[in-house]
């Protein structure tokens, strides 16, 4: 009696493949063509989606704050006070200027004569003509 | 006091009356540390009466340089109004402006009677948001003007958000008159006298102010006004901790109705009692000269009143023409005895004539008058340009300068030195008739001074002196000298004529009475 070839196949049972999730967990292999494609379609997905949420709460918070009244400047408040100080001011130099309409003294110390004698040699200097 | 009892008996009662008895009673309202307080009665009429005349023209386009205009066009807008019509709603009946604080910072509210179906409208109107009611009264606030607004039956209070100090401290005084308040302050009593003196007309706008001065002058200030057709009356009083007068306080008990004579000779005029005298300018002459503007002798002949008077000349009309209004002064002193006046003023005009020739050294070359030259009760007259020009700057016209006097005068001598031929003539034609300014009752009084002047004639002046600004003015303040100079112009320019009578009772105390006559309407004009 010949025994037969003893088929080890037959006697165990069949196990997956782990090979490719244990290299790829340790990234030793690398994704297919269409796996890579499918993962930066998901991205992509994601981002546009955090994008529309992003932009739908600043529009949200923009419009409630536009619903809220706010100061339109200038307010009558700040008008007053804006007015109030320029006002000032142009008092200021109005009663400035009148003030300066007092006399502007000559010099006291320095005899008149030598002041006028001063006047006509710069009326001469600057080229006027001598009165006949 | 028996108003304040009466606003406080009616709030407490809760039914709030129309504001209107005194100018003054709003203070019963008031935290005794308000400084400033101003009080319309009848705003809406006085901005109906003031719209077409050129003293409304002057303040709206004086409110015009700034933003107010803008801002309150907006507020209206919100209201649903135009810019009148919201004035005379919200402010138009009884308006006061309070104001405390520092020198540079200070919070201000406005309180203001509305009627309550009003005042009911504009809240609609304005939206404001609703806040928590305080002691009763109910607070809104107004976000986009930045207003806090506080209604109690016909009253609402008006103040800025963002600085509430005075708004917090009136809230509850609206239905809870405080125990200590403004009313009780010296000023505000005065100011009610002042306005129970005065008088109200129904129909009348009126208005009253008081502030209180801060340190070093100290005290206060309160006046009143009313409107009546063209003319405005002021009454004013003043105390100060340190009075900024030098001059003491007369004596005499005298007439200024003399002053009235030179009504028409020129633009500003003033008549003062002589025992006040010795003011800068005449202490300015006696240090320039060495002579006292009036002699020894002079001096003891002189009466009680002295006047003061400025006018102008038509530069074009003299030879050589030059373009300004020349201003002219006139001093007249009131004299005893006109014949030795005559005598007493040429000699000391002669000594004054050679004192300026000493002055300058010779060259003035003034022509010391020969008394023998004098021409009896004819005014003399001496040339003194050169040395005006020398005082005065190149102004032009300036040569046309003379020292001038005369000796005249009706009922009263006068002697009457003037800068100008021309207006001597003119007041000592005008003093000549002096008959006719007869005293009236009330004239009568210890006055400090008391002056008219003629608006249009300072217009005119002014407007020549605008277009000379650069003889004025250093270089770099020529464009503000001309402003400072066509503001005044303006402001002139609403006021036909106006007098003033003032008063020192003691030497921290000073009051005027004056009267304004406002220019009519443009549309009145010929």
């Amino acid at each position: 009696m010949t025994v037969p070839d003893r088929d080890p196949s037959r006697d165990e049972p069949q196990r997956p493949d782990l090979t490719e999730s244990v290299l790829r967990r340790l990234g030793l292999a690398g994704v297919t063509p269409g796996k890579a494609k499918d993962r930066r379609r998901r991205r992509a997905l994601l981002r546009v989606a955090v994008c529309v949420a992003v932009m739908g709460a600043g529009g949200l918070v923009v419009m409630l704050l536009s619903s809220q009244p706010r100061p339109l400047a200038p307010t009558v408040p700040s008008a007053i006070r804006h007015d109030l100080q320029q006002h000032g001011r142009t008092f200021d130099r109005t009663v400035r200027s009148i003030r300066g309409l007092g006399l502007q003294l000559p010099d006291l110390t320095a005899p008149a004569s030598q002041r006028h004698g001063d006047a006509d040699a710069e009326a001469g200097d600057d080229g006027a003509e001598p009165s006949v | 006091m028996r108003s304040t009892t009466v606003i406080a008996v009616c709030l407490l009662i809760g039914s709030r009356p129309a504001l209107g008895g005194d100018l003054f009673e709003v203070a019963a309202l008031a935290p005794a540390d308000v400084r400033l307080f101003v009080h319309i009665d009848g705003a809406a009429q006085l901005r109906g009466e003031l719209a077409d005349r050129p003293i409304g023209r002057w303040v709206r386009s004086w409110l015009a340089q700034g933003e107010l205009p803008g801002a309150w066009e907006r507020l209206s807008r919100a209201a649903g109004l135009t810019e009148g019509e919201f004035f005379d709603r919200c402010l138009g009946r009884q308006v006061t402006l309070l104001s405390r604080g520092g020198e540079f910072s200070s919070q201000w509210v406005v309180l203001t009677e509305i009627e309550p179906q009003v005042s009911a409208a504009l809240l609609r109107d304005l939206a404001p948001r609703v806040l928590a009611p305080r002691h009763d009264v109910g607070v809104f606030h107004l976000a986009e003007q930045e207003l806090l607004l506080a209604r109690a039956g016909g009253l609402m209070l008006i103040a800025p958000d963002n600085d509430r100090g005075l708004f917090d401290a009136m809230v509850p005084n609206l239905t809870r008159a405080p125990e200590h308040s403004l009313a009780q302050n010296e000023a505000v009593l005065q100011g009610t006298a002042l306005g129970r003196r005065m008088g109200s007309k129904p129909g009348r706008a009126r208005a009253g102010v008081l502030i209180r001065h801060r340190p070093p002058l100290g005290g206060w200030s309160v006046g009143v006004a009313e409107l009546d057709g063209d003319r405005v009356t002021v009454r004013h009083a003043s105390r100060f901790d340190s009075a900024p007068f030098r001059s003491r306080i007369t004596a005499f008990t005298w007439d200024p109705s003399p002053l009235r004579c030179l009504e028409g000779t020129g633009f500003l005029g003033y008549i003062e009692p002589s025992d006040t005298a010795g003011g800068p300018f005449d202490a300015f002459v006696a240090t320039l000269l060495g002579e006292p503007l009036i002699s020894q002798a002079l001096g003891d002949n002189l009466g009680a009143r002295r006047i003061s008077a400025f006018s102008d000349i038509e530069g074009r009309l003299e030879d050589p023409p030059f373009d300004l209004l020349l201003p002219t002064i006139v001093r007249a002193y009131e004299v005893k005895d006109a014949a030795r006046a005559w005598s007493q003023v040429d000699a000391h005009m002669i000594r004054l004539v050679g004192a300026l020739n000493q002055l300058g050294q010779g060259s003035f070359q003034l022509v010391v008058p020969d008394p023998a030259d004098f021409e009896p009760g004819r005014p003399r007259s001496v040339p003194i340009g050169p040395m005006a020009r020398w005082l005065f700057g190149d102004v032009p016209g300036i040569d046309q300068t003379s020292l001038t006097w005369t000796v005249g005068g009706a009922a009263t001598s006068w002697c009457i030195v003037a800068s100008h031929p021309d207006h001597l003539d003119a007041v000592a034609r005008a003093l000549a008739a002096d008959g006719s300014c007869l005293p009236t009752a009330g004239d009568v009084g210890r006055w400090t001074n008391s002056g008219i002047g003629d608006g249009k004639r300072l217009a005119q002046h002014l407007a020549s002196w605008s277009t000379h600004a650069e003889t004025l003015a250093a270089p770099e303040d020529v464009a503000a000298m001309r402003d400072a100079l066509n503001l005044l112009r303006e402001l002139a320019q609403g006021i036909d004529r106006y007098q003033w009578w003032m008063t020192r009772p003691t030497v921290e105390t000073v009051t005027t009475e004056a009267e304004f006559e406002l220019s009519p309407p443009d549309s009145s004009g010929p």
